[in-house]
């Protein structure tokens, strides 16, 4: 099922982070949201998790939908090992082998039991990430999923997010167009309000 | 020096503070010799021949574990009730607005005018449980309420996200946020609990506890004995605290390794 974004703004303040932005992303597919910092990239994901509401504007697609989630920041619990994390929101299906398959999978076969708080950054990286695709869910909103990875990691992080979430609706922003080809998806260009948004690669996008 | 540098420097450990505590029974044995009047200064030598002289008396054992079990009756139950007050304070601000004068009236009321107007109400054998209670209840209260609402947002948000229930909540995000503030709480408020019940104790005279002990010792001026009780309320202050300390650290590795 497709998701559908019509006129979507919000405002903090003074300040509008998103004016009249519109977009259809098809369901299924991995679309890739890209534009200069600042120009509601991760404000439009926040709306998209229900996080907070948009000021006006309508969302259609998402209702009833299960979303999982990778945000700009780790938000993983610090005192925990990397297995605990990643089960933390899979209820039963989550199981500790399941955990361990999918964390080896992204090369933390060596770093399972310590709390994550003793990793690096691009190692917690990849637990936020299996912690996304091991939820499980119909729409993945992923707010820049391969930042801080070295390039090896990245292209075997994005192949493991291909390979899980299949048939799943992927919005992935990124700031990388090798981050875009890595995931093999449609690309959106978001730009400033002043001079509207457009989209390309089969999304459709308009306002700003 | 700052706090860093202290801690990090050849202050830190154990065997300055022990060296310390001997200096300040230095101090005490010099000053009882200079004083020379065992009636207002018993020398700690004294002190130490009568506290063993007391534990080989039936009726020590018996005092200690009356006011031990009242005094810990009271600080658990404030410690559960005043966490759940505190939770539930820091949800609900109706509930931390009703609590306030309440709670505010407990920390700023002197513990004397408590005692004795408690005194009216309770006997005096149950008189420490609640004193303590009312001591420990506030400073559980604030911490709890203070470590829940300074929450990370952004983790509760990735909880609303994954719709992580509240057990799990609690779990992961709520009990691992609370470890200082509960940590530090329990050090202050059982400390409180002991001095608050012990005075109660004196006041309301219940028989057979610490309290009567100390009343019997100022009554008939043996300060041996005084000092002595005194050393035993320090110490099962020092040594309930040094093993729920222990005990809550251990809870905490334990959830953690969950």
């Amino acid at each position: 099922m497709d998701i559908t974004v019509t006129d979507l703004s919000k405002a903090y303040g003074e300040k509008t982070v998103l004016r009249s932005f519109s977009a259809v992303f098809p369901g299924g597919q991995t679309v890739c949201v890209m534009g200069d910092s600042g120009v509601g990239k991760t404000t439009l994901l926040h709306i998209l998790m229900g996080l907070f509401p948009a000021d006006s504007g309508s969302i259609r697609g998402l209702e009833n939908r299960r979303i999982s989630a990778v945000f700009q920041e780790d938000r993983l619990c610090e005192s925990f090992s990397a297995v605990t994390n990643v089960r933390l929101p899979g209820g039963q299906g989550a199981s500790r082998e399941r955990a361990i398959a999918h964390l080896s999978a992204l090369g933390l076969a060596n770093s399972l039991s310590q709390p994550v708080r003793e990793l690096s950054g691009g190692m917690r990286r990849r637990v936020a990430v299996a912690r996304a695709i091991l939820a499980g869910g119909e729409v993945f909103l992923l707010d820049e999923p391969l930042n801080g990875l070295d390039e090896q990691s990245k292209a075997t992080t994005a192949a493991y997010i291909l390979e899980h979430t299949k048939g799943a609706g992927v919005i992935m922003v990124t700031h990388s167009r090798a981050e875009v080809e890595l995931m093999n998806g449609s690309l959106l260009l978001m730009r400033d309000a002043g001079g509207g948004v457009y989209g390309a690669g089969g999304v459709s996008a308009s306002g700003a | 020096m700052g706090r860093k540098e202290w801690e990090k420097g050849k202050w830190a450990g154990k065997a300055p503070r022990l060296l310390s505590a001997l200096l300040a029974l230095a101090v005490w044995q010099v000053g009882a010799l200079l004083l020379n009047q065992p009636i207002l200064l018993a020398p700690p030598g004294e002190v130490l021949a009568r506290l063993v002289a007391l534990c080989f008396t039936g009726g020590f054992w018996l005092a200690v574990g009356f006011s031990f079990t009242r005094i810990l009756t009271g600080f658990f139950a404030a410690l559960l009730i005043g966490t759940v007050l505190g939770i539930a304070g820091s949800r609900l601000p109706l509930i931390d607005i009703l609590l306030w004068p309440y709670i505010a009236a407990i920390k700023s009321a002197p513990v004397a005018s408590f005692i004795i107007l408690c005194l009216i109400w309770l006997s005096a054998a149950n008189l420490s449980i609640f004193i303590a209670f009312l001591m420990v209840l506030p400073v559980i209260y604030n911490n709890v309420r203070q470590g829940i609402l300074g929450t990370d947002p952004q983790l509760l948000e990735m909880a609303a996200v994954f719709r992580l229930g509240f057990g799990r909540r609690l779990l992961f995000i709520y009990l691992p946020q609370l470890k200082p503030y509960v940590v530090s709480a329990c050090g202050a408020a059982l400390g409180m609990s002991w001095k608050a019940g012990v005075a109660a104790e004196v006041i309301g005279i219940p028989t057979g506890s610490i309290g009567e002990r100390l009343y019997e010792a100022k009554v008939h001026l043996l300060i041996p004995d005084l000092f002595a009780w005194t050393a035993v309320v320090i110490l099962a202050s020092v040594l309930f605290e040094k093993l729920l300390l222990a005990a809550l650290r251990k809870a905490y590795d334990r959830l953690e390794k969950i």
